[in-house]
């Protein structure tokens, strides 16, 4: 294989440049599509996914996540590669993003690419590329793995409605949570333009289902869906109006998934909020840990948060903060709720849920066979009885139940905050939330 | 009545055979014990080697998938590779409680029996090995134009590793080696795959075939490690974090982590 096609500067060294300014864009899943191998071409894909490495900051590395170009027209203030910044730029030819694939799938590096680009010229220009990049990908080196790709706001609907045919997943990115922010950010671009390629996406998908049904081999669009992006912490909107976002995006648009970035302070500029404790990490988990009740527990996202109370206890994860303020529902009798209750269990989750359903028509479930089907007990027991019976007598009352669920080892996705939680005590707590959302608030303004 | 240890071979087709012969030999299946390993000394029991019979094992699995059905067939199939002396003997008490009718549902979902409960647990861990492998699994080209892929897992999942690898990289000729226990797949470009058991002088090939790969191998290396140091965001490092989901253990085979040089 020759790695250097006649250019001017080395694979290695554009591959460095491209690698650095795509990789604040969160999402790397390759979850979605299931397609087996067809014998003679090289891929496949998997319905959950596969991960392949881990980084130094412990995320997954599952796609070969990469810019076409980091040349931009635009000037995003959050963005490293926006125009005003002085960077070394490089821009990938369709053939060597092809081979770098290839090369890195055969060896089981990656499940495949995820490709994003600057905007190069124009918008349509620049999904031209992306298009003519992955067709060549799918009809040359016939690669059946998983394709992830941008869809450029601003780009000719039929640009996009084509690349859709040759790739799993397309995502727009809406970037920051409300129209404010954008417009005070990402000054080129505006709400309209990013919704629409995202409602173009959706009705794609929807009648390619359609076809699909009926006529077994029509090809299909966007089989795993779209996904977008918003940035935490760049602007003031509380978690209330980004899970409510959220929310709508999936209720809306339909979307797959929806990911939270904390913002990453690239450049100077006073636009942008200080943040000297750095990125905003454990409000980035809880909104992650949030989404997920949204899309598997049956949660909406007015229960959870409310105009009086707009952000999330740091210390507790959202379920277990919703269960302690809504004892009257508890305690659940493990041999009798419905999947829908026992879901709301802290400690009980999808699958647990769904073994204890199974397991429990052939005998009455007792502790230690709930402890053996992997129910975490420590969380659950405050919530739960078996055959009427609970765990230890308990007080089911509120501060008391907040303080056996915090939990110092809890295992948080970064390690900073850590100390923090075992010094606290609860009543400290409370104010340790609101001075940092203040905190957060000021830095801001 | 005296125990019965039933001595088989450590492979499906093992454990499958001494199934049939406890049923065949009408032995009473409470006591009776499927044993994969080397067995010490029978004392208090009675012990009978049993010589694997892919045709007598067949007959079990069909009767399991008949009987359960696919899924709870794939349980098992876990939990028979599992690295583990139970795994036999919870094969066995898991089938005969099946066919008692005892168990509502699907029967590996039964977890309010003891022996059903250990097939879950085998099969979970075996499952883990499994997913663990086909993230972390890396081939490198030898220099004659082949992957291969150098294998420590901790349970025995080259079987089911195979048809996965077969499928994604039809056209491409690859060996997965298991250097604990001596076994490897193998895959011939656009045929069907094989598993070996290794003579020791192939494991010593195999073992070697680290030190003989191509020109392509270190470059495709070295891009792939420096996209591993970009991709991270300096703001974010948390090696203990890295450490969680990628444990120590499968680093020594992973290209990303080969020591500079
Ligand atoms: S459009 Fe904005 S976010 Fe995208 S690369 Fe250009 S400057 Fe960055």
């Amino acid at each position: 294989m020759e790695f250097r096609i006649g250019q001017e500067m080395p694979l290695i060294k554009k591959l460095e440049i491209l690698t650095d300014a795509a990789k604040y864009d969160v999402s790397c899943t390759s979850s979605g599509s299931r397609r087996s191998g067809d014998g003679t071409g090289i891929g496949n894909t998997v319905k959950a996914g596969i991960c392949h490495s881990f980084s130094a900051d412990g995320r997954c590395i599952s796609l070969l996540k990469i810019l076409l170009t980091n040349e931009c027209i635009y000037d995003c203030k959050y963005c490293v590669n926006r125009c005003s910044n002085d960077v070394a730029r490089a821009s990938f030819t369709p053939e060597e993003v092809c081979r770098l694939t290839i090369e890195f799938y055969r060896r089981n590096y990656i499940e495949g690419l995820f490709l994003s680009s600057g905007i190069w010229q124009d918008p349509t220009f620049t999904m031209g590329m992306i298009y003519r990049t992955v067709l060549k990908l799918r009809k040359v080196y016939r690669f059946r793995g998983y394709i992830h790709v941008k869809a450029i706001p601003g780009a000719d609907p039929e640009v996009v409605r084509l690349t859709g045919f040759l790739v799993d997943r397309m995502s727009v990115n809406l970037e920051l949570p409300t129209a404010e922010g954008l417009s005070r950010l990402a000054p080129n671009k505006h709400r309209k333009t990013i919704l629409t390629p995202m409602r173009q996406i959706q009705n794609g998908i929807v009648s390619s289902r359609e076809e699909v049904a009926l006529y077994r081999h029509a090809p299909s669009f966007v089989p795993a869906g779209q996904s977008t992006q918003m940035i935490i912490g760049a602007t003031p909107e509380h978690d209330y109006q980004i899970l409510s976002v959220a929310e709508s995006l999936y209720r809306k648009f339909d979307l797959k998934r929806v990911f939270y970035s904390a913002f990453v302070r690239v450049n100077e500029d006073r636009e942008l909020p200080a943040l000297p404790g750095g990125p905003p990490l454990l409000r980035e988990h809880r909104l992650y840990q949030a989404d997920w009740l949204l899309r598997f527990y049956g949660f909406s996202a007015d229960e959870l948060l409310s105009e009086e109370r707009p952000d999330f206890n740091l210390l507790l994860d959202p379920k277990a903060d919703w269960a302690i303020r809504h004892l009257e529902q508890f305690p659940v009798e493990v041999n009798r709720a419905s999947y829908e209750r026992l879901l709301r269990v802290p400690g009980i989750g999808v699958k647990s849920a769904r073994r204890i359903i199974q397991s429990r028509r052939s005998c009455a479930l007792d502790f230690c066979h709930l402890k053996k089907m992997g129910i975490v007990l420590k969380r659950a027991q405050y919530f739960i009885t078996c055959s009427g019976k609970m765990l230890y007598p308990v007080r089911m009352q509120e501060d008391y139940l907040a303080r056996q669920l915090i939990d110092s080892r809890e295992r948080l996705p970064f390690e900073a905050d850590r100390v923090t939680y075992r010094q606290l005590s609860l009543f400290d707590d409370r104010r340790f939330v609101m001075d940092r959302q203040n905190f957060v608030r000021q830095a801001w303004t | 009545m005296e125990e019965t240890i039933l001595n088989c071979q450590d492979s499906a087709e093992g454990i499958l055979t001494a199934v049939y012969r406890a049923y065949e030999w009408k032995l009473p299946r409470d006591r009776v014990s499927i044993r994969t390993g080397a067995v010490d000394l029978c004392l208090f029991a009675s012990c009978r080697d049993v010589e694997t019979r892919p045709d007598l094992a067949k007959k079990v699995s069909d009767t399991i998938k008949r009987r359960f059905g696919r899924q709870v067939w794939e349980d098992l199939s876990f939990a028979m590779a599992a690295c583990d002396e139970r795994k036999g003997t919870a094969v066995l008490r898991t089938i005969d409680l099946g066919l008692s009718g005892r168990i509502r549902g699907r029967l590996t979902q039964g977890l309010g029996e003891e022996w059903i409960r250990i097939v879950f647990e085998l099969g979970r861990r075996v499952r883990n090995e499994y997913h663990r492998q086909q993230e972390f699994l890396r081939f490198r080209q030898a220099q004659e134009g082949y992957l291969f892929a150098l294998t420590e897992p901790k349970e025995d999942v080259t079987a089911f590793l195979m048809p996965h690898f077969s499928d994604r990289l039809p056209m491409e000729n690859f060996v997965i080696v298991d250097s604990l226990r001596g076994i490897a797949g193998v895959h011939p470009a656009g045929r069907p795959w094989v598993l070996l058991r290794l003579n020791e002088e192939e494991k010593g090939r195999m073992a070697g075939a680290a030190g003989h790969t191509s020109q392509e191998e270190a470059e495709a290396a070295e891009l792939f490690r420096c996209f591993c140091r970009t991709v991270s965001i300096r703001e974010r490092e948390n090696p203990g974090l890295q450490r969680q989901h990628l444990p120590l253990r499968f680093r020594g085979t992973m290209t990303e982590f080969d020591p500079p040089g």
